[in-house]
Parts: C-alpha cells; sequence; structure tokens
C-alpha cells in the first residue's frame, strides 16, 4: 500500500468519526434535564415569556431536534461552527482566540514530558536494578501518581510564593504588554516582534504550567522507554553489536534506543491529545486562558455550541495526530511497508 | 491504554497465592501499597465511629490552625478537623471511584465481548461507536456530561463510567477474538452449549486477568477524574469532605499548606498504592512481563 493511499484512507475514515462526535454532543446537549435559558438568562428575563420565546427562536431550540442537527451539520460543512451562547461571538473565533494558549502550553508540556521521560528511561534501563533504576521509578511513579491539579498549588506555592523564581500565574506580567498576534503563540510572536523583555517573560510564565502538565507524560514516557530499552537490550543484535567491540553508549543509542522508541512514537501521540484536553485543570489554577478553560466555562453554562465546537476541534486534532503517528510508524519501520 | 496490557490468557499457573505471598514478602513496595490500600478502606469504613470530630463540625476558634497536638493535620478556615474530614473523604472518594469502574467494565466488556464474539456488522457498528467515544476529548466530555446533569455523587459517577467505558470495549474485544479460535471453545461449541453459554462460561473468565489488571490501574484513573470533577465543582455539594473539593478550599491558602496538602496527599497515595498493586498483579497473572 502505497504512503499516499494510506493516508487518503485514513482521511476518509475520518469523516464518519467526526460525525459521530457532533452526534454524541448534539444529543448530550438535547437529552439531559438542564436548561441552557436557566443557565443563560437572568432571574427577570426568564420570568418574561417574549424573551424566553425570543431566546428560543434566536438559538434555534424551538425547531425540532432533528431538523436544528441538520442546520448545524450543514452550517458546519460551510466552516461556520455557530455562535456561542456565552459569549455571543462565533463559535470559530472563539477558538482562535483560546486555542493558541493551549497550544503553546501542551506542547511545551510534552516537550518537557518526552525529553526528560526519554532520558529517565533510557537511563533506568541501563542502570536496570541499580539506584539510578529506582530513582527513576519513583520519579516516573510520582508523575502517574499525583493529581495535576495538587502538584500546580504546591509548585506555585513552592516556586512562586515562597521562592519568588518563576512569574505567578497567566501568559505575561500586567507590566509587560503582548506582541503582536500573529501566530497567537506568546513565544514566536515575541521572536518575530524581535521583543527579548516578552520572550523572556512568557518563557518564565510557561515553565511551572508546562512541568506540571507534562509530569504525567514524564511517568508514561519513562515507562514505556525503559520497558522498551530492556527489550531491546535482550535482542540479539546487541549482542552482534556488542561483540563487534563496539563501545557501549553506542550500542545503547545507536541500536537499541531507536528500536525502543517505536512505543514511544504512540505513546507521545497519544498523550499530546490527552494534554490538550486534558490542560482545564492546570489552566485553572494558573489562570491560563487556554480553550480547557473555555470549555469549563461553555460546560457550566451550557453553551452546547461552544462544547461542539470545542470538542469538534479536539478531536480533529486527536485524530490527526494519530494519522501523523501511523504515518511516522509507517516511514520509520520497513517492515509495515513490506506488507 | 490497552498497549500496556500484555497479557496473554493463559491457564493459571497452579498456586497463584502462594507466589503471590513470596512476591510481596520480596518486594516491599507492594506490602506498602497493600498496606496504604487497607490503611484508606478501614478508615473510610470504621472512621466516623472512632473519630474525636465530625467531618462537618466547625469550631471558629481554630480556623486554619496549624498541625498539632488539637488537631494532627491542623484545622481548615472554618475550624474543621482535616484529618477527619480527609478520613471521612473516603466514604464518598472509594466507593465512588469503585461504582463507576465496574460501571464501566460492565458497559465495555458487554460491548467488546459482542463486537468480538459475533463479528461481522455487530463487530463494525459497536467498534465504530467505540471508536467516536475514544475520540472524543475525555475531559471535556466529562465537564459536559457532569455539567449538564448536574453536580452530584451520582453524576460524577455516570460521567466516569461514560468516558471509561471505551477502554474495555477494545480491550475486551482483542481478547475474546484471541480466545475465540481456542480449541477450549470449539470443544465447547461442538457439544452443543448455546452463545451465551460459551461466552460466559468459557470465553470471558479466559480474559479476565487482563480485565482485572486493567480495572485496578482504572480504579486510580476513575478516582483522580472524580477529584478534578469536584475540584472544579462539578462533583459533590460544597460542604462535602471531598478529596479534590478540599484541595480547591485550600486555592488561597498558600502558607497554611495542610488544608489542600493532606487531601492531595491522600490521593497522590491512594493512585501511588494502585498503581504498584495493578503493576504488581500484572506481572503475577502474566509470567511474560515479569522480565519488565
Amino acid at each position: 500500500m502505497s504512503l499516499g493511499f494510506f493516508i487518503i484512507r485514513r482521511l476518509l475514515l475520518t469523516i464518519p468519526l467526526l460525525i459521530g462526535v457532533t452526534l454524541i454532543s448534539f444529543v448530550l446537549a438535547h437529552i439531559v434535564p438542564a436548561d441552557p435559558i436557566t443557565a443563560n438568562l437572568g432571574q427577570r428575563a426568564i420570568s418574561d415569556p417574549t424573551i424566553v420565546a425570543a431566546f428560543r427562536a434566536q438559538w434555534g431550540l424551538d425547531q425540532p431536534l432533528p431538523a436544528q442537527y441538520a442546520v448545524y451539520l450543514r452550517n458546519l460543512l460551510s466552516g461556520n461552527l455557530g455562535v456561542s451562547i456565552h459569549s455571543r461571538r462565533p463559535v470559530l473565533d472563539d477558538l482562535r482566540a483560546y486555542a493558541p494558549a493551549t497550544i503553546e502550553l501542551a506542547t511545551t508540556a510534552t516537550l518537557l514530558g518526552v525529553s526528560l521521560g526519554l532520558l529517565l528511561g533510557v537511563l533506568a534501563a541501563v542502570g536496570r536494578g541499580k539506584l539510578i533504576d529506582s530513582v527513576a521509578r519513583f520519579v516516573s511513579l510520582i508523575g502517574l501518581s499525583a493529581p495535576v491539579f495538587w502538584l500546580a498549588l504546591i509548585a506555585l506555592a513552592v516556586f512562586y510564593v515562597r521562592l519568588r523564581v518563576v512569574p505567578g500565574p497567566g501568559r505575561l506580567d500586567a507590566t509587560i504588554k503582548a506582541p503582536p498576534t500573529i501566530s497567537g503563540l506568546l513565544i514566536l510572536d515575541s521572536l518575530f516582534a524581535g521583543r527579548w523583555d516578552a520572550l523572556r517573560n512568557a518563557v518564565g510564565h510557561l515553565i511551572l504550567p508546562s512541568l506540571v502538565l507534562g509530569s504525567y507524560s514524564m511517568g508514561t514516557i519513562t515507562r514505556i522507554t525503559r520497558a522498551g530499552m530492556i527489550d531491546s537490550l535482550a535482542q540479539d543484535y546487541v549482542r552482534t553489536a556488542r561483540s563487534k567491540g563496539l563501545r557501549e553508549r553506542i550500542v545503547w543509542f545507536r541500536h537499541a534506543f531507536r528500536n525502543a522508541l517505536i512505543p514511544v512514537v504512540t505513546v507521545i501521540g497519544l498523550t499530546y491529545g490527552t494534554l490538550l484536553s486534558g490542560a482545564v485543570l492546570t489552566e485553572t489554577i494558573f489562570a491560563w486562558p487556554g480553550i480547557g478553560r473555555y470549555a469549563y466555562l461553555a460546560s457550566t453554562t451550557l453553551d452546547f455550541p461552544a462544547i461542539m465546537g470545542v470538542s469538534l476541534f479536539l478531536s480533529l486534532i486527536f485524530i490527526l495526530i494519530n494519522l501523523v503517528v501511523d504515518v511516522l510508524y509507517y516511514l520509520v519501520d520497513p517492515r509495515l511497508r513490506a506488507r | 491504554m490497552s498497549s500496556t496490557i500484555l497479557l496473554t490468557p493463559a491457564s493459571a499457573p497452579a498456586n497463584r497465592f502462594g507466589s503471590l505471598w513470596r512476591r510481596m514478602q520480596r518486594r516491599w513496595g507492594l506490602l506498602i501499597s497493600a498496606l496504604i490500600l487497607l490503611f484508606w478502606a478501614v478508615g473510610a469504613l470504621i472512621g466516623p465511629s472512632v473519630l474525636a470530630y465530625q467531618p462537618l463540625q466547625q469550631n471558629i476558634n481554630d480556623s486554619l490552625q496549624t498541625p498539632g497536638a488539637a488537631h494532627i493535620w491542623g484545622a481548615d478556615k472554618l475550624g474543621r478537623d482535616i484529618f477527619t474530614r480527609v478520613i471521612d473523604g473516603g466514604r464518598i472518594t472509594l466507593p465512588a471511584g469503585l461504582i463507576a469502574v465496574l460501571a464501566a467494565a460492565l458497559i465495555g466488556i458487554t460491548v467488546g465481548a459482542l463486537a468480538g464474539y459475533m463479528g461481522g456488522v455487530w463487530d463494525e457498528g459497536l467498534m465504530r461507536l467505540t471508536d467516536v467515544f475514544l475520540a472524543f476529548p475525555t475531559v471535556i466530555l466529562a465537564m459536559a456530561v457532569a455539567a449538564a446533569l448536574g453536580p452530584s455523587v451520582l453524576n460524577a459517577v455516570v460521567t466516569i463510567a461514560i468516558v471509561a467505558w471505551p477502554n474495555y470495549a477494545r480491550v475486551t474485544r482483542g481478547l475474546v477474538l484471541n480466545v475465540k479460535s481456542s480449541e477450549f471453545v470449539e470443544a465447547a461449541r461442538a457439544i452443543g452449549a448455546p452463545h451465551w453459554r460459551i461466552l460466559l462460561r468459557t470465553i470471558l473468565p479466559n480474559c479476565s486477568s487482563a480485565l482485572i489488571v486493567l480495572a485496578t490501574l482504572d480504579f486510580g484513573n476513575a478516582i483522580l477524574l472524580f477529584a478534578g470533577l469536584s475540584f472544579l465543582g462539578l462533583g459533590p455539594a460544597p460542604e462535602t469532605p471531598e478529596w479534590g473539593r478540599m484541595i480547591a478550599d485550600g486555592i488561597e491558602y498558600a502558607d497554611q499548606w495542610w488544608v489542600s496538602g493532606f487531601p492531595g496527599a491522600a490521593i497522590f497515595s491512594l493512585l501511588m498504592a494502585l498503581n504498584f498493586v495493578g503493576d504488581g498483579l500484572r506481572d503475577w497473572l502474566d509470567p511474560r512481563s515479569q522480565v519488565r
């Protein structure tokens, strides 16, 4: 199967999946006992039947369900995700405004988590049974077991309140003017504008939340890397490499590590997707204006256009990440191509 | 998740309990984990009848008191004893997590077993449904369901079951497909056993060990999600002594670390123990993974 055909087939399979996602959020939005009217109109407005009727008509709440869903799908095809009941702006605009903060956070978190995890995993496997192994496994267990919102509180209390080594919550200090928005990612935008003060400040603000958010991936990646390395260090080709007289370090990295990477790639893809959608708790504590906060506000106000928009956006990213992982697999592992 | 479960359904070793005990003695980590689990379970069971304070008992004179003789883990803003509240929190979190995992397992195993056993259209339909739920961002789904149903313990449990079942479906399907072609299944079919009997009595018991490991590790995830939902205010009512809720109460008190420190430590210790036990179970049930 050629790579192009493979990608097209996978992309086509994405369509029913996304329709399914819209259907779930739509059904969810309409079978629940809660009423968006009480969540969005004030006390006095609810007691006025004309206002309630106008609200229903404005959001299409007065039409039968299949009709509402059909309208939603038709709008979706033209790139219209609807208007958020809460912010009264098009959901697409909201997503554009909130997504970059989360993407910046989740990407940094994944980078930190993956590099620390790979390092700890390799060290643990190479020094298996020794002190370094126990330390690495313990650190990874902490990452897997500590509730992220608790870690976040501890990190803020220690590094911000006590030691004052990092700036506090938010993406930038209030005293620093934000660089002009191009990508929405503050690091890139500061670079584009040559604003070194903003860059330094933005990076400072990113460190703590991304370490906290990345702790779980660190834990997972350490485990998978350690297991993969131990597996591949026991393989025949490693013995061959050693018996050729190659230096131990070359055996580890050139021979064992590359083969141990294959399962790690899958996990990296999965955790990146999880961090994007799972950042809400971290965002809450660090006052991070990201998509998790947006989804939280949307949930508590039963703002279903917004919830559906966020779900659709995140599912799409999740599916695309998985596609990229599969393509990487295809490229990395020659055995798959032969099939 | 499923990639970490590498169990092959194999026949059980002769004396499992003997080997488990020997392993426990060798591995102090497992022993400590078992003790931690026992501590929280016993605390939840008999806590209220032996503790000096009540979880909701306020004493404004003790507001934010440091851990000491009167309150060994300190007191919160309203002077409520944190040790009592944390112990009492187990009475909510442990059953909630357990029921959520059992419900998720029940749904997921049913879906996965049907898909794997029936094959064909059933398999396609059920697994595509599972895929959709897997593609749906978990936390967003959980928040939306919890917010829509309204904040309560029961609704949080329902929420967790809804987001957690697809994993069981996928794993079960794989296991069932694996076992389905075994000779003993063919033998059962040959003597004319009905489908439900083959599935329930012959196939599923042979998938049980992998599913038990999955559920153990998932119990931790359920507790984490439950605490996260209550932290966001989408769980039990505000005054309830629930761990995530208590951590949220402590946000304003960075200097009074004990207010959120101890409830967090409770979740942390419980999860660590569950992870340890889950890994131990996996090693014990699957000889292949012992090298790891």
